[in-house]
C-alpha cells in the first residue's frame, strides 16, 4: 500500500490499510447479490399502514388496489376517504352499506377491465387477474371496515381479493 | 518468407515491492454496494387469496342430489379471542358439531389438526367459509387464513386428484384451497 510522507520532522510514512475494508465490501456484496430479489412488486407504504405478517409464499403482483390505513381509505391512489376516530367512515360517504365514491371509482375500473378483457380475448391472452382487487390494510384495522370495503367492491362486481401481507421469510 | 522475431529485452523496473492499485476496485465496490443496498428487498410482500360470496344463476342442487352425495360444510367463526369450527352435513338439518379453539398459535394449530384430519378422511372438503366478528382486527383474520392455507411442519400435503382444479393463485399444497369470507353480503 502506497504511503504518504508525513510532514514535519518525522521521517516515517503514513499508510492506510484498505484490505479490511475491501474484505468487508466483498462479503457485503456477496451477501447482497445472493439475497437480491428482482421478484415481487413493492407496495407503496403509506403513512399509518403496517401489514400483518404471514407465512404465505405467494408474491405480490399487479392489480387494482384498495388501501386502508389508520386514518383513511385510498382507492386506486386517487380516491381518499377519511376514517373517523370511531373506526368508521363519515355518514356522507355511505351508500347502501358501501362507500359511494369508492363504488364509483371501482365501477370505472371494472368498466376498463371489461374493455381490456375483450381485447385480451381477441388476442387469446389470459385475463384471470382482472376481476381481482388487492387489499392493503393496516394490521389493526377492524373487520367492519374491511367488510364495508369488500361490500363496495362486491357492488362493483369484484368478488376475488388478494390480501397483501408481509412475508415472514424472504423466499 | 521467414521472419525473425526478436524478444525485446525487458527494461528494468523500479526497485522495491510491486503494488496493485486497488482504488478503482474500491470505487466500483462502493457504487455496487450502494446500489444493492438501495434496491434490496428487506421486507417482501405476499398475498392471500380469498373470495367473497356472490349471487349465482346456477340452480341449487335438488334434495335427491344432496341425499345421494352428502358433503360436510365447514364454517369457521372468528371472534376476538377464539375460533369456532362449525361442521354440518348437507343432507341433515341437525345441529352442527362445534369445536372451540383459542385464537393463539397453539389453538390455531389444534384447529388445523382437526381440519387436516377431516380433509384426510374426506378429500372432497375443499372449502371453508369464514364468519368474522366486526371488531376482529385484520391481523387476527390473517392468522386464521394462514392456519387454513399453510400446513404446519410435520403435516405432509394432502394429495389432490389429478383433475382437481386449484383456484388461480393458490398453492397446490394448501390445506384448504377455497376460502370464502362469508359475512360480506349485501
Amino acid at each position: 500500500m502506497a504511503g504518504v510522507e508525513l510532514g514535519g520532522d518525522s521521517k516515517g510514512k503514513f499508510s492506510l490499510n484498505l484490505y479490511p475494508m475491501i474484505d468487508i465490501f466483498s462479503i457485503l456484496i456477496c451477501f447482497l447479490l445472493m439475497n437480491f430479489s428482482t421478484q415481487g412488486e413493492s407496495v407503496e407504504t403509506r403513512k399509518g399502514l403496517e401489514l400483518p405478517r404471514s407465512e404465505v409464499r405467494m408474491s405480490l403482483d399487479t392489480a387494482a388496489s384498495v388501501s386502508i390505513t389508520q386514518t383513511e381509505i385510498v382507492v386506486q391512489s386517487s380516491i381518499t376517504i377519511p376514517i373517523l376516530p370511531t373506526g368508521d367512515v363519515p355518514e356522507s360517504e355511505l351508500l347502501q352499506g358501501g362507500l359511494r365514491r369508492a363504488y364509483e371509482e371501482l365501477t370505472k375500473v371494472k368498466k376498463n377491465n371489461e374493455t381490456l378483457k375483450n381485447r385480451n380475448q381477441a388476442m387469446n391472452l389470459s385475463d384471470k387477474e382482472l376481476d381481482t382487487l388487492t387489499l392493503e390494510a393496516d394490521k389493526k384495522t377492524q373487520f367492519k371496515l374491511i367488510k364495508r370495503v369488500m361490500l363496495t367492491a362486491q357492488q362493483a362486481e369484484f368478488i376475488s381479493w388478494k390480501l397483501a401481507v408481509e412475508k415472514n421469510s424472504l423466499d | 518468407m521467414s521472419r525473425k522475431f526478436k524478444l525485446k529485452k525487458r527494461s528494468k523496473g523500479p526497485e522495491g515491492p510491486v503494488e496493485i492499485n486497488v482504488t478503482p476496485m474500491i470505487d466500483m465496490f462502493s457504487v455496487l454496494n450502494s446500489f444493492l443496498l438501495m434496491a434490496a428487498v428487506f421486507s417482501a410482500s405476499g398475498l392471500v387469496r380469498v373470495e367473497i360470496p356472490f349471487l349465482s344463476s346456477k340452480p341449487p342442487p335438488t334434495q335427491e342430489e344432496v341425499d345421494k352425495n352428502p358433503q360436510k360444510v365447514l364454517t369457521v367463526v372468528v371472534d376476538l379471542d377464539s375460533v369456532i369450527l362449525d361442521v354440518s352435513q348437507t343432507n341433515t338439518s341437525q345441529n352442527p358439531q362445534k369445536d372451540k379453539f383459542d385464537l393463539n398459535p397453539s389453538g390455531l394449530d389444534k384447529l388445523q389438526g382437526k381440519i387436516y384430519e377431516m380433509r384426510m378422511a374426506d378429500k372432497r372438503i375443499d372449502k371453508v367459509t369464514i364468519m368474522t366478528e366486526l371488531d376482529v382486527p385484520y391481523e387476527k383474520l390473517v392468522m386464521v387464513l394462514d392456519t387454513l392455507r399453510i400446513l404446519a411442519p410435520g403435516r405432509p400435503p394432502i394429495p389432490l386428484a389429478a383433475d382437481y382444479k386449484v383456484p388461480y393463485g393458490v398453492d397446490r399444497n394448501a390445506l384448504i384451497p377455497k376460502i370464502i369470507l362469508g359475512n360480506i353480503i349485501l
